[in-house]
């Protein structure tokens, strides 16, 4: 069995793995990032499209474009990319430092061992079992994502006529793909009342095309023998129930953080991201941190690769030092946020924070109050729960906590 | 009048746009760019492309236009590459501009 040591590894070499690792490794950490995947990028690499990089590279990029460019920020930093390798495990040692087992066709199983780890591992989507769609077990039905790699990585086409399930920016990339690939896309629909994606994709991707957006409307039912037929689909405040003729489904349904090594080794996950609870180091327990989609949900690889960059250079300091700074302070939020990463700060310092709106609205003021105390504000335009929303904060020195509140403009 | 949403960037504003006499007057942008999409949108829409082409190999490489593309000749690029296998364009090759594919 091969044995390799490092100060800091990374496992995933995503947009955000990649960022990490760049990070780290500028910071004079030995860095290995490592992939189960044969080339670097993670999920990048089946977004042919463009709409990546605004904010990280300040220029507009397709996904492979993006992974390109991190690929050389975290090489030119001095990073090692182990290629085609899993991670089974990985446990704390007594001297608190970390032995990771990975395997490969290739390799067999080596032995890595790191002083940090960041874990960048993504997620995976929810497939039509999650959300229990009843009906016949024909083939034909898909996770956007998997028909997406299916059509930009192998050259392959899912079918002839697609209904689409679900209006996050995966379904509607997917529907203006389909289009440019010869499908026909019937409609897509979408439970809640409102799009979940991004308003520019609804322009692009469903308008130019003339798809129809069913809202409040559900997929209750798939019909089909050997291969999709036709879908059910029932209107929810009429409970109308109509047929669309089709022989492909695809499943656009929300994405569940990857976390099955993180759990392993007994670290607590917080319900309303999916992903670890964190501090300001992004640091889910001495040595151990997180980043990207794995830590929660992002609508844009910009913000995943620059929480990345924190979560690397801090593993880096704690690989050198053994110590990071407490977070002492306990971070909540509102009924109107679904959450705020991370979860502690510490004070004194500057941190930022990530949010998940619950509600929509046209402007809303952010505020971060101490006790009773208003420490900072901010103005937030067109507020949707497709939209994370970021803040910058100063934490006073001797407080004990920061609450979040997000309140509607009238 | 006509509503249409920027798709420049993630922020995604609803500009509101006048057209008339030649003339165009647009609100609702929160920065250029969104003047300048909305122009273009009136006068002459353009998207920029995406799409995979089989390489010698057999194997699917992404490529893109380099700038926008005049909605109506999408259709065509797109028909002319989906037929087409490109043996000179082998990975990891540069990507592929608009102009590469003229021939
Ligand atoms: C269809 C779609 C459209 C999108 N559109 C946009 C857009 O227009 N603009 C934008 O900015 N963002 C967009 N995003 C979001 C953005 O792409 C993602 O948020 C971002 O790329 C996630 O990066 P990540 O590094 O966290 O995860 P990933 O890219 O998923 O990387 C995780 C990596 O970890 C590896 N891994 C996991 N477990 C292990 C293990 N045990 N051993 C070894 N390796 C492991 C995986 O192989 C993978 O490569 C889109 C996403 C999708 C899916």
């Amino acid at each position: 069995m091969k044995n390799i040591s490092c100060d800091v590894a990374v496992i995933g070499a995503g947009g955000a793995g990649l960022s990490a690792a760049a990070a780290a490794a500028a910071a004079g950490a030995k860095t290995i990032v490592i992939d189960r995947e044969e080339s670097c990028g993670g999920v990048l690499c089946q977004c042919i499209h463009n709409g990546f990089g605004l904010r990280y590279f300040n220029e507009e990029l397709t996904g492979p474009e993006y992974a390109l460019r991190m690929e050389k920020c975290a090489r030119e930093a001095g990073a090692d990319i182990m290629l085609g390798e899993t991670v089974s495990k990985v446990i704390r040692r007594s001297d608190n430092t970390f032995e990771a087992t990975l395997f490969s066709g290739a390799n067999g199983v080596t032995r890595l061992n790191a002083r940090s780890f960041v874990f960048a591992t993504g997620c995976r989507e929810r497939t039509r079992a999650n959300i229990a769609v009843p009906g016949d077990r024909s083939a034909g039905v898909y996770t956007a994502g998997s028909a997406q790699k299916l059509m930009n990585l192998s050259g392959m086409l899912p079918g002839k006529r697609a209904v689409i399930v679900g209006s996050g920016d995966i379904g509607l990339i997917m529907a203006r793909r389909c289009r440019w690939s010869g499908i026909d896309v019937a409609a897509v629909v979408e439970i809640l009342p409102e799009p979940s994606g991004l308003p520019r994709n609804i322009a692009q991707c469903l308008r130019d095309f003339d798809i129809p957006l069913l809202l409040s409307h559900r997929c209750a039912r798939i019909i089909g023998r050997d291969r999709v037929e036709a879908v059910e689909i029932e209107n929810m405040k009429t409970g109308e129930r109509f047929n669309f003729q089709c022989d492909t489904v695809l499943f656009s349904v929300g994405l569940i953080p990857e976390n099955e090594l993180l759990k392993s080794m007994g670290i607590v996950m917080n319900t309303a991201t999916g992903g670890p609870c964190v501090d300001a180091s992004l640091q889910c327990a001495a040595g151990v941190f997180a980043a990207g989609n794995s830590l929660h949900v992002h609508d844009l690889v910009d913000f995943a690769s620059l929480e990345a960059r924190r979560a690397g250079k801090c593993a880096a300091e704690y690989a050198s030092s053994g110590t990071l700074p407490v977070a002492s302070v306990e971070v909540s939020c509102s009924k109107t946020l679904k959450y705020a990463v991370p979860n502690r700060c510490i004070p004194g310092t500057s941190g930022e924070f990530f949010f998940r709106p619950t509600v929509s609205c046209a402007r809303a003021v952010l505020r971060a109050m101490t006790g009773n105390r208003e420490i900072a504000r901010k103005l937030c335009i067109s507020v949707r729960p497709a939209e994370m929303l970021t803040m910058k904060l100063e934490i006073p020195a001797g407080i004990n906590n920061v609450g979040f509140e997000l309140e509607e403009c009238k | 009048m006509k509503k249409i949403i920027c798709i420049t960037c993630p922020t995604g504003c609803e500009m509101d746009v006048e057209y008339a006499d030649g003339k165009i007057t647009v609100s609702g942008n929160r920065c250029p760019r969104g003047a300048s999409y909305a122009e273009s949108e009136m006068k002459d829409p353009r998207r920029t492309v995406t799409a995979v082409i089989r390489s010698g190999s057999g194997k699917f490489q992404p490529v893109r236009t380099d700038r926008p593309l005049p909605r109506n000749l999408i259709n065509g690029l797109l028909n002319s590459i989906l037929k087409k296998s490109f043996p000179e364009f082998e990975p990891p090759g540069p990507p592929v501009h608009c102009g590469w594919l003229r021939s």
